[in-house]
Parts: structure tokens; C-alpha cells; sequence
């Protein structure tokens, strides 16, 4: 098991250890998720960031069990929400589970939301299901979910199709809907991508109002690195179907040791820097996910790779009592990454060839 | 915000394109209207990167294809140079338009599937009547100038590529014909951000190589500032404030552009503010509010906001504002 974060009491409530997730494909296994292991505090909001394809919406997917047929997570992966193994519930007994203990919101709220019922009897539907309340009843707490997630006029609002409603009305209602039996863990899969700025900030803002208020622990999955910065307690930064890196928030964004975190970071235009500053693009492109390199996943496109890092993939290291963990044989700011910048450098390329004077080409 | 006038205007021999009363309007049926944009005015030098920055429905892509003339706007002029493409006829009209290319946001569905990259680039050479050498040549020259390798990409179809490539290639196809004035329509919104720094980086280089003049469409503020040497901030079809980048950032005047910056997430610790954020939904463009469009949402509205139109007005110098009262920018 992994150490506690520092503060924390009693036993985490989510633990996920070693999880790996196959899909069965014609060009070969794809693995998704290649041995995820992390831990959750109640309360706790855990970001996770990674791009397209790193395998972060599988892993949630995974860990709510709602995998198509064709995945594939063997035995010896555990996911352990409050004491209760969640591969190992039964259908009927995961109906309950959902919805009542972990809920989720998705990206898109058009296609997560059904286009031809009202919203009332959408936002009734798991209600009455799960708290056995009647039809009255049900109404009644549908109005006062719909005013805690701050919609307007929501009698009116129940009577609407998703369609007449704006985005971010829409990813209200699916909060809402989420929320209505009071969950202890909220995954939300990029909630906010798909809308404007100024919602997003709506949505988040409520969202930690909501967690507060139900004292409920959250995973945030997002690409973006300033939502996490502001919303996360802690981040985990995943990279072709891996943790490469977690950390307290203001750890990982001080005190960076990922060389993928670091190039992601950098990649980012930031408002506080003047225009036309010229952004530190990673060169080429995600390894191909049905054939993984033997070493680390991220040394073709890492400025500081060595020989040794094509040979092996290094392990997650574990440090006693500091939650901050990485995968890499030469962590950013270390006196060995400095030396292997400094010495790649000078050579022009790294170990990988990557050629470190070129300008960045996918 | 949101108020017409012409005060950010400029006056000189490099300007290059020219808008002036841009109005857009569709109809939406049972005698209703959309007031996509209504009466927009911009000038974009030779040389200059214009960003157009604003949420969904501001009206920023309707403006970038009212310059293209797809559709031709319903009234108020496009001069480039110093042709008016709103009066010329279809024939004139094509052959002018060829100054003009666009970017889209989708890359991979803006190609088509069943051609290979070569035939696509080469595409608007071949309708102008390149000869067949020169045409490849100018081909790979330009997969060269955006990073891709003719002779290993020419003879595949998009399906092969990555998003980010894909950009690559309809950023080729768009150079190809040498135009004066490129219209990216946000070219990077569906990158992921490693590839979204490739592509901005490439766009910078593209400018100075082929000493473009680009239009910037885009709601991501973090990267209109980075591209950008003049923004324009629109809102409802209006625009709210136009300055230099920079300027714009450190003194946000006008409402609008202060709750949209105070919304952007950053990528710093400890950047936890609950701050101020805009409230309520977007009005609805069929039936915009009077006076000021943003007077319904803004902190600082006041009567007279609702029965009078904020003219756009220089508010310090290069940095011009449509509001009635801004909020007061330190003086130089």
C-alpha cells in the first residue's frame, strides 16, 4: 500500500493498485492502462492530466467498471473503494453503487444527456431508483438540486429537452443529475473542455462548492494544466497509459521532476508572458499504444534520454512519507539530468536521436 | 460593450485589408433574425497578426467568412488593398479571393479522405492553371517549409496522419497559392497542447517566410496573446475593446474583457481565487439587448447603458474601448 499523505486518517477512500486495462484489437493488445496505482483521500480532489490517447478516460472507466467488451483487466489488478472490491460487485449490487457511492460527469453534456426525454424525468430517474422516493417527492428534490447547481427558473426548466437548454445549462443538469444521491466520489471526465471560458469558471466554481458541501472526493480529468493548478489538492500526470508523475499541486508546479511534466508545462502559452513568445513544442508524437518501446515511453521526444533510458522503462519511485512520485531515471533538476542535458547537448541529439537544435516536428 | 464606430481605425498605406459596418444577419424562420455581427469594423496592416478573441457566438468565425465572402456579409464593405470584395462580381471575386486562404478547426475533416496529401496541396495550383513541374516543385516546397518530408507523406491520404499533421498539411495547402492574407479559424482548439506549440511555432515561421498577414480567430486568450500584434474582443456580434496584446492584458478596460480574463485558469500554484466571474447566460442573438449588448451581465451598468450605444472610443493611446464607463486604466 502506498504511505499516506501527510494529515490524512483512517484508510483512503479509493485505492487503486497495479490497474491494467487491455483491449482485445486487430493490430495487437493495446494497453491502455499499463499499472496505475494510486491512492484518495475523502474530500480529496486528485487531478489528472494527461493528452488524447494517454489513457486517462479509460483508467476512470476502469475504475467505475464500465468497460466495453472487448477490455480486458486481469486478476491482480485491484480497484478498493472503501473497503469494497469494485471489480467484484455483482450487476445488481454495482447498480447501487453507482450513483450512490461514485457518479460521474461527462465531457460532452449533449451526448451524455438522452434527447428525447424532459429533463425532469431525467434528473427523476435515479432518484426515484435509488432513494425510493415518489413521483412528488422525487420532483421536489429535482427543484432543489437545480437550485443548488444555481439553474434559474427550474420548475420551468424540468418541462425543457436538453436541446433548449445552453451548454453549460446542460453540464448543470448532468452535475445535477451526478449529485442526486449524494455520491462520495465524483469523477468528472473533462467537464468543462467542451464550453467558454467564463463557464468553465461557473462550472468549476461550483462543482468545489458542491464537494465542499458534501464533503466529497472528486477526480478531475482534464488536459489543462490551469485547471488543475487551481483545483486540485493533488495532480497526477499520466503519459501512454502511466503515472509519470504525483504530487502535491504547488509541488508538481515548483518543484517539477517529470522531464514530460516540464515539456508540458513549457508547451503552454500563459498569459502573463508577452506575445510572440516563442513556445518549447515536445517534438514528435505519443508512442503507438499495441507497440510500446521496451524503455521509457517518453524518451524518443525527452531532451534529457540516456541509453539506459531505451533499455528499461523505469519504475515508479517510491518516497517514504513525501507523496511526490515519478517514473524517471533522470528526474528534472537532479545533478544526473543536468549532466545529461548538458552532455546531450553538446552531442546535438540525445540517446533516442532526437535532434535537440532542429526545430520541433511532429 | 459592444458598440460601433470607427475611432480604432487607422489611416496609412499598409493597410492592408479593411472592414468597415460588417453586418451579418440569417433568417431563423417565423420573420425572426440572427444578428450574427452588427457592425463590426476593423484594418489589419500588411504584415500584422489581428487576433479575433470572444466566446461562442460572439461572432468571430462569421467574421472571418464574411472577409472570405462565404456568405458575402448583408451589408457594410471588405477592401483589400484597395478592392472592395463585397462589389465584385463572381468572376473578379474568385480571381481576387485567391489572395485570401483559410484554416479551419477541424484539420483531419477538412481534407479529403480519399486523396493523397500531394493532390490536395497541389489542388488550387492545378485550378490556376499550374504547369505540372512547377506545380510539384512548389508542392514540396511548401511540405518542406511546414515540417513534413514530400517524398514520405506526397503519396498518403489524411487517415494516416495525426490532428497535428493534418494542420500541417491544410497549412500547406493554404500557402501553396502564396496568398497576402491567411484566415485561421481556430487552427489549434482541437490540438492537444504539445501539438498546439508545434503549430503555433510553424504559423509564426510561415509569417516571416512568406510575409503573411493573418487573422487569428480563436477563444483561447493565452494563445491570442501569444500570436497576435493587435486583438480585437468581441462579444454578441460587437466589439468590445481592440488593443496590442500586451496593453490589452496589463489594462483591461472594458467589463467584458476584465471577467474574461479573470476566468482563465493558470497554470500556477496557489492560483485558487474565487474571484468575480460572469454571471448569467449569453442574451440571445435573435433578440440582442439595447444600448450596450453587455449591459445585461455588467457589473457596472447604468441607465443610460440600455438607451445608448457605447461609441468605440481611444481610451490611452493605441487602446481603444466600447463602454460608457471603463474602468479607469493607470495613466502613462
Amino acid at each position: 500500500m502506498r504511505p499516506f499523505p501527510v494529515g490524512s486518517a483512517g484508510p483512503p477512500l479509493l485505492v487503486v493498485e497495479n490497474l491494467r486495462t487491455m483491449f482485445d484489437t486487430p493490430r495487437g493488445v493495446l494497453r491502455a492502462v499499463d499499472g496505475v496505482s494510486f491512492t484518495l483521500e475523502r474530500g480529496e480532489t486528485l487531478g489528472i492530466v494527461g493528452e488524447s490517447g494517454s489513457g486517462k478516460s479509460v483508467l476512470v472507466r476502469s475504475i467505475m467498471n464500465l468497460l466495453a467488451d472487448n477490455a480486458y483487466v486481469p486478476e491482480d489488478s485491484e480497484v478498493i473503494f472503501d473497503g469494497r472490491d469494485v471489480r467484484q460487485l455483482s450487476r445488481p449490487e454495482a447498480r447501487h453503487f453507482w450513483g450512490t457511492e461514485m457518479a460521474m460527469v461527462f465531457q460532452d453534456p449533449m451526448t451524455s444527456l438522452n434527447p428525447v426525454k424532459r429533463i425532469g424525468a431525467q434528473l427523476t430517474e435515479s432518484i426515484r431508483y435509488h432513494l425510493k422516493l415518489s413521483r412528488n417527492a422525487a420532483t421536489e428534490r429535482a427543484v432543489d438540486l437545480m437550485h443548488q447547481v444555481k439553474i434559474p427558473d427550474p420548475k420551468r426548466r424540468l418541462d425543457q429537452y436538453p436541446h433548449e437548454l445552453s451548454g453549460g445549462m446542460r453540464q448543470r443538469v448532468t452535475i445535477a443529475i451526478a449529485l442526486a444521491c449524494e455520491p462520495r466520489l465524483l469523477i468528472a471526465d473533462e467537464p468543462t473542455t467542451a464550453l467558454d471560458v467564463t463557464v468553465q469558471k461557473q462550472i468549476l466554481d461550483l462543482l468545489a462548492r458542491l464537494q465542499e458541501e458534501h464533503d466529497m472526493a472528486m477526480i478531475l480529468i482534464t488536459h489543462d494544466l490551469g485547471v488543475v493548478a487551481g483545483r486540485a489538492d493533488r495532480v497526477a500526470v499520466m503519459y501512454a497509459g502511466q503515472l509519470v508523475e504525483v504530487a502535491a499541486t504547488d509541488a508538481l508546479f515548483t518543484q517539477v521532476r517529470h522531464p514530460y511534466t516540464e515539456a508540458l508545462l513549457n508547451s503552454v502559452p500563459k498569459v502573463d508572458q508577452p506575445s510572440h513568445t516563442r513556445l518549447d513544442a515536445i517534438s514528435g508524437r505519443p508512442p503507438d499504444m499495441a507497440q510500446l518501446p521496451k524503455g521509457c515511453r517518453f524518451a524518443p521526444r525527452c531532451r534529457y534520454a540516456l541509453a539506459d533510458c531505451l533499455d528499461r522503462n523505469p519504475e515508479m519511485l517510491e518516497t517514504e512519507l513525501l507523496p511526490h512520485r515519478w517514473r524517471c531515471f533522470v528526474p528534472v533538476g537532479s545533478p544526473e539530468a543536468d549532466t545529461a542535458l548538458a552532455d546531450n547537448l553538446r552531442a546535438g541529439h540525445t540517446a533516442a536521436g532526437l535532434d535537440l537544435n532542429a526545430v520541433a516536428v511532429s | 460593450m459592444a458598440g460601433t464606430g470607427k475611432a480604432h481605425l487607422r489611416d496609412g498605406d499598409d493597410v492592408l485589408l479593411r472592414v468597415e459596418d460588417l453586418v451579418v444577419e440569417f433568417a431563423a424562420g417565423r420573420n425572426q433574425t440572427v444578428h450574427a455581427v452588427s457592425g463590426v469594423s476593423f484594418d489589419v496592416l500588411d504584415g500584422e497578426t489581428l487576433g479575433l478573441v470572444g466566446e461562442s457566438g460572439c461572432g468571430k468565425s462569421t467574421t472571418g467568412r464574411a472577409i472570405m465572402q462565404l456568405p458575402s456579409p448583408t451589408s457594410g464593405s471588405v477592401v483589400l488593398e484597395s478592392t472592395d470584395l463585397t462589389e465584385l462580381a463572381d468572376e473578379d471575386l474568385r480571381r481576387t479571393r485567391r489572395q485570401l486562404q483559410m484554416i479551419f478547426q477541424d484539420p483531419i475533416s477538412s481534407l479529403n479522405p480519399r486523396r493523397k496529401v500531394r493532390d490536395a496541396v497541389a489542388e488550387g495550383l492545378r485550378i490556376w492553371g499550374g504547369r505540372n513541374g512547377e506545380t510539384a516543385a512548389k508542392v514540396d516546397e511548401v511540405l518542406e517549409a511546414v515540417g513534413l518530408a514530400p517524398e514520405v507523406v506526397g503519396d498518403r491520404r489524411p487517415g494516416q496522419f495525426s490532428g497535428g499533421q493534418c494542420q500541417r498539411i491544410c497549412i500547406a495547402r493554404a500557402l501553396v497559392l502564396e496568398p497576402k492574407v491567411v484566415i485561421c479559424d481556430e487552427p489549434v482548439s482541437s490540438l492537444d497542447v504539445s501539438v498546439q506549440a508545434q503549430i503555433l511555432n510553424l504559423l509564426e515561421e510561415m509569417k516571416a517566410r512568406y510575409g503573411l498577414t493573418l487573422v487569428f480567430i480563436a477563444h483561447d486568450l493565452a494563445v491570442v496573446k501569444n500570436i497576435s500584434d493587435r486583438v480585437v474582443v468581441m462579444y454578441l456580434g460587437k466589439i468590445c475593446e481592440v488593443a496590442t496584446p500586451d496593453e490589452l492584458f496589463a489594462h483591461p478596460s472594458h467589463h467584458y474583457t476584465r471577467l474574461l480574463l479573470a476566468s482563465i485558469p493558470k497554470p500556477t500554484p496557489g492560483n485558487r481565487q474565487h474571484g468575480e466571474g460572469l454571471a448569467g447566460e449569453l442574451p440571445s442573438p435573435l433578440d440582442p439587448p439595447s444600448g450596450c449588448r453587455f449591459r445585461t451581465r455588467c457589473p457596472a451598468a447604468q441607465d443610460r447603458c440600455a438607451h445608448e450605444e457605447p461609441q468605440i472610443r481611444e481610451v490611452r493611446p493605441g487602446h481603444y474601448v466600447a463602454c460608457h464607463f471603463p474602468e479607469a486604466a493607470p495613466a502613462l
